[in-house]
């Protein structure tokens, strides 16, 4: 009985042991790039290098800040984020409601075939819709709304989503039919019923849904890259990139860069990750 | 229920428009562009019909070494990414105060940006002046050109990998292992039974559907990598293409060469491979659920 | 309010759910619809809500006739087996909530809501969410929210079946205050048998979509009309044993139950309910079975020619297994049951 003790103890070391190690590891290039952000250019090449900067240099994010627009990349960002966080929410509703409320004909059908759809991977569809984007050239006045270099071609491809649809679905079909049935005899319209109640009852699917979207949204790469040329229309991932093949050897601006595109990410996680973590795992558990 | 009315459409229609403008349009457009030879996106021209870019693109060494890596990717990194998430799921499960702390660091890989982490990575990965390299010649090793040598290119982006694809699985099994009822812990304690057979006889086949997902989600995104090669070579597939992989092969012909035809060909060879491992996933899940 | 459902038939298929019913409600009648799962009440309930639709028939609110009317046009309140309170409106925006479709003014629904609760007796918990309540004040919420909008019928789907066993009692009394006090006519269906006998002013025992007997409590428990009512109520459950009619005597057995009847000779099935069992001296004698204490009573399975029956007598006693006790039963207390299972005859 006492070996056994003794023998479950040095296990919950060597547990700890390795949870630490990995956390560590984890951890290294999110600590690594904020260290490195913050040294001078010769403590970046020194050999070996040196862990901590001696005098953290804040100086260098006010740098890579006026070395390339990033406030510009930054505003982007925001926007697109937003904008197709919002669609995303109104479709992704008002489907989520329709498929699980509503009964129409050929329901069954709609639903299957886009339920396959998400076995399309979306890389293959890119090339087609980068020629649509490109046909759908669209200004008013001097703004330009749709096509090449434009927010509608950034946000617009990206308001609607399977998945969320399908997520937001199955949380709806968990309201019970007697609280619809009390709402139509207290002369509550679908429509009403949907906002006043289907959508406060579901709160936290729904904000888990926008976290999400958010945050694919923000970490965007290739489809940006692919509709915007002019520079003032690129978002924080593109210009990073750009900013990295012309700050040659200047690591620690670069570090500076990276971090503002993932520090504000980091932060909405921190927060709020009782979000996130629910919604990727219930993905993962219904596959 | 309600009575059947054209109402839900209404609710429908604002998705079904970007869906089929944006998914079901392109996707039949793929597979009608890989048909077409010489095919001229931007003016629309093509000079007749054939199967040309399937053989060019199938013949393609370019390709067979995207296919190799993938399969490399498929045989060694998502495995080792599975059992080591295992491993540290279940500790994480069985931990009590810290659990949540845990949970939070080891899941941040997976929401931040893969482009400014791979930038990181290559930073990292540096020869000269990289923290893995004043790590190895710590330790008394010789320094290693990680991203200029084709050898060490594939290595490098699977370490890259493998750390950025264990957050997802992590997750996914501490949400199974969560499933698993507590009793028969309880009861497995009861019998004294080893920590080591508790965690195969009873942690793995409970969260056996979850290993099969996790396997099957990683096979299909050894597909889709490209961020994590843009970043991590400077958008380039590493020296000689040697880190590249089906989806950057796509962008290559698409984007650089402006091989329509054959990226859309290499499109629907994809999309062939990942509804055959889609397949594969729902008929084990299937079985295992029985 | 009197309702009035005529030929009233719900069809899924071949499968009848609701087969051809009909069933007058006085105004202001409290009647409970009572039968196994599976038996229709809910259905009917639902039918009269709107919210499921009759295959054929006709349903009237007074004179109008109300079968192809919208649920919310019928001015009924609904109350649901687990209250269907939203869960993320406070007690008073639930209490207000059909007001407020029904475009009153903020302030009167409020006056509204709280003179509701007040009658429902929450009046202190307005500001709470529903699931800051207990199973019974959640029951009164959803009372108060079907009241609010002044219908003239309420329909209550198993109202009490999510309380516990202390609470049922409470609240079956509370719902009849509340129905009397506001004079409504109200339809409410249960399973339970003694909630349905304790607060109804009327029964209707259904069975397999076909209303079996609707009559008050008292002379439904008395008066069975066939041997499905006469099994349904009453706890513990009704004796049915063989017995032969030969010459005016009924017997079970060797057993001489009753003398100087008036019915044909054969075999019948006859009911007697437990507690027509009464000790008297020098008659038949049983042996005891068993003996299980249930409060009060003393509930005795007893040895008739071979068959188990059941007796309850008074606590008082000392009665143990295998003992002897004597025992008559009552006047007109074997009901007597024909081939199709409907009453002969009380003797």
């Amino acid at each position: 009985m006492k070996s056994t003790k003794v023998s479950n103890l040095v296990l919950d070391i060597l547990k700890f042991t390795i949870l630490i190690l990995g956390a560590i590891i984890t951890m290294m290039p999110f600590v690594w790039m904020i260290l490195s952000s913050l040294k001078t250019s010769s403590e970046i090449t020194a050999i070996p290098p040196t862990f901590f900067p001696k005098d953290p240099q804040w100086s260098n994010y006010q740098e890579a800040w006026s070395r390339a627009p990033f406030l510009r990349y930054f505003v982007n960002t925001v926007i697109v984020a937003v904008g197709s966080t919002f669609g995303v929410l109104i479709t992704t509703v008002l489907s989520a409601f329709a498929f699980s409320r509503l009964n129409f004909p050929g329901k069954k059908l709609i639903f299957s075939l886009l339920m396959a759809t998400l076995m399309i991977p979306g890389e293959m569809l890119v090339i087609t819709n980068y020629i649509t984007v490109y046909n759908m050239k669209l200004e008013i006045g001097e703004t330009r709304i749709m096509g090449i270099d434009s927010y509608g071609a950034l946000i617009i491809p990206w308001i609607a989503s399977v998945f969320y649809i399908y997520l937001l679905t199955q949380f709806f079909m968990q309201v019970p039919d007697a609280i619809y049935l009390a709402a139509k005899v207290d002369k509550c319209s679908d429509w009403k019923f949907m906002w006043k109640i289907m959508l406060p009852m579901n709160k936290q699917a729904v904000v888990t849904i926008g976290i999400l979207n958010f945050i694919s949204s923000w970490n965007a790469f290739m489809w940006p890259l692919l509709v915007t040329n002019d520079p003032n229309m690129r978002v924080l991932s593109n210009g990073l990139t750009q900013f990295q093949s012309e700050a040659g050897s200047d690591y620690q601006l670069i570090m500076a860069a990276s971090c503002i595109l993932v520090m504000p990410i980091i932060i909405i996680y921190l927060f709020l990750r009782k979000y996130i973590i629910e919604g990727v795992t219930r993905s993962g558990l219904k596959g | 229920m309600e009575k059947k009315s054209m109402k839900g459409w209404l609710y429908l229609l604002p998705a079904l428009i970007i869906i089929t403008v944006f998914t079901l349009y392109p996707l039949i457009r793929a597979f009608s562009m890989s048909i077409m030879l010489d095919y001229d996106m931007i003016h629309n021209t093509f000079t007749g019909y054939g199967l040309e870019n399937y053989q060019k693109v199938l013949s393609d060494k370019s390709f067979h070494k995207a296919l190799g890596n993938t399969t490399i990717y498929a045989v060694v990194v998502v495995p080792c990414s599975i059992i080591l998430s295992l491993l540290i799921a279940a500790m994480i499960n069985g931990t009590k105060k810290t659990k949540g702390l845990f949970q939070t660091i080891y899941f941040l890989p997976y929401v931040t940006s893969v482009i400014a982490i791979g930038i990181v990575w290559s930073w990292i990965y540096n020869s000269r002046y990289g923290l893995l390299n004043s790590i190895i010649s710590f330790f008394g090793f010789d320094p290693i050109e990680w991203l200029n040598k084709p050898k060490y290119a594939l290595p490098a982006l699977i370490i890259f990998a493998v750390w950025k694809s264990m957050a997802f699985n992590i997750m996914v099994f501490l949400a199974g292992l969560q499933t698993i009822p507590k009793e028969i812990y309880d009861a497995a304690k009861v019998d004294s039974t080893p920590r080591w057979r508790v965690f195969l006889r009873i942690t793995v086949p409970g969260i056996a559907p979850m290993i099969v997902y996790s396997y099957i989600m990683g096979i299909i995104s050894a597909f889709k990598v490209y961020n994590e090669v843009y970043s991590l070579y400077g958008g380039k597939a590493g020296p000689a293409d040697s880190a590249i992989t089906v989806v950057y092969y796509i962008w290559k012909k698409f984007y650089q060469s402006f091989k329509y035809g054959e990226a859309a060909a290499a499109a629907v060879i994809l999309f062939f491979i990942i509804l055959a491992f889609t397949m594969v996933q729902k008929l084990v899940r299937k079985f295992l659920s029985r | 309010m009197d309702i009035r459902i005529e030929n009233l038939t719900k069809a899924y298929g071949d499968f009848k759910a609701v087969d051809n019913m009909n069933l007058t409600v006085g105004d202001g009648q409290l009647v409970g619809l009572l039968g196994p799962s599976g038996c229709g009440k809910s259905t009917t309930l639902f039918m009269l809500a709107g919210l499921t639709e009759a295959t054929t028939g006709r349903i009237f609110f007074g004179d109008k006739e109300v079968t192809k009317v919208a649920p919310e046009d019928r001015g009924i309140g609904l109350v649901f087996q687990n209250y269907a309170l939203y869960p993320h409106m406070t007690v008073e925006d639930n209490i207000m909530f059909p007001l407020i479709n029904r475009k009153v003014r903020k302030d009167a629904a409020r006056q509204q809501a709280y003179e509701m609760a007040k009658l429902v007796q929450i009046e202190n918990l307005l500001k709470r969410k529903p699931s800051e309540l207990s199973g019974g004040q959640q029951q009164r919420v959803a009372i108060a929210r079907a009241l609010v909008k002044k219908p003239e019928v309420l329909l209550l789907d198993e109202p009490l079946s999510n309380l516990d066993a202390k609470l049922r009692v409470e609240t079956r009394e509370e719902i009849r205050r509340i129905q009397q006090e506001v004079g409504i006519t109200t339809i409410f269906v249960t399973h339970d048998q003694e909630e349905a006998m304790s607060i109804s002013d009327q029964i209707a025992v259904m069975k397999s979509g076909v209303v079996q007997q609707f009559d008050v409590p008292q002379s439904m428990y008395l008066n069975p009309c066939n041997r499905f009512v006469a099994t349904f109520l009453g706890t513990p459950e009704i004796n049915i044993i063989d017995v032969e009619v030969l010459g005016g005597t009924i017997k079970c057995g060797d057993v001489v139950l009753r003398t100087g009847v008036d019915v044909k000779n054969g075999t019948y099935k006859a009911g007697i309910r437990p507690e027509s069992f009464t000790h008297r001296e020098n008659d038949h004698k049983y042996s005891v079975n068993s003996v299980r204490m249930i409060g009060r009573d003393l509930l005795l399975h007893l040895d008739m020619a071979g068959r188990d029956v059941r007796a309850i007598t008074h606590s008082g006693q000392s009665i143990t297994t295998g003992d002897t006790v004597e025992f008559s039963v009552r006047e007109s207390s074997i009901i007597l049951f024909g081939s199709d299972d409907k009453v002969i005859g009380k003797f």
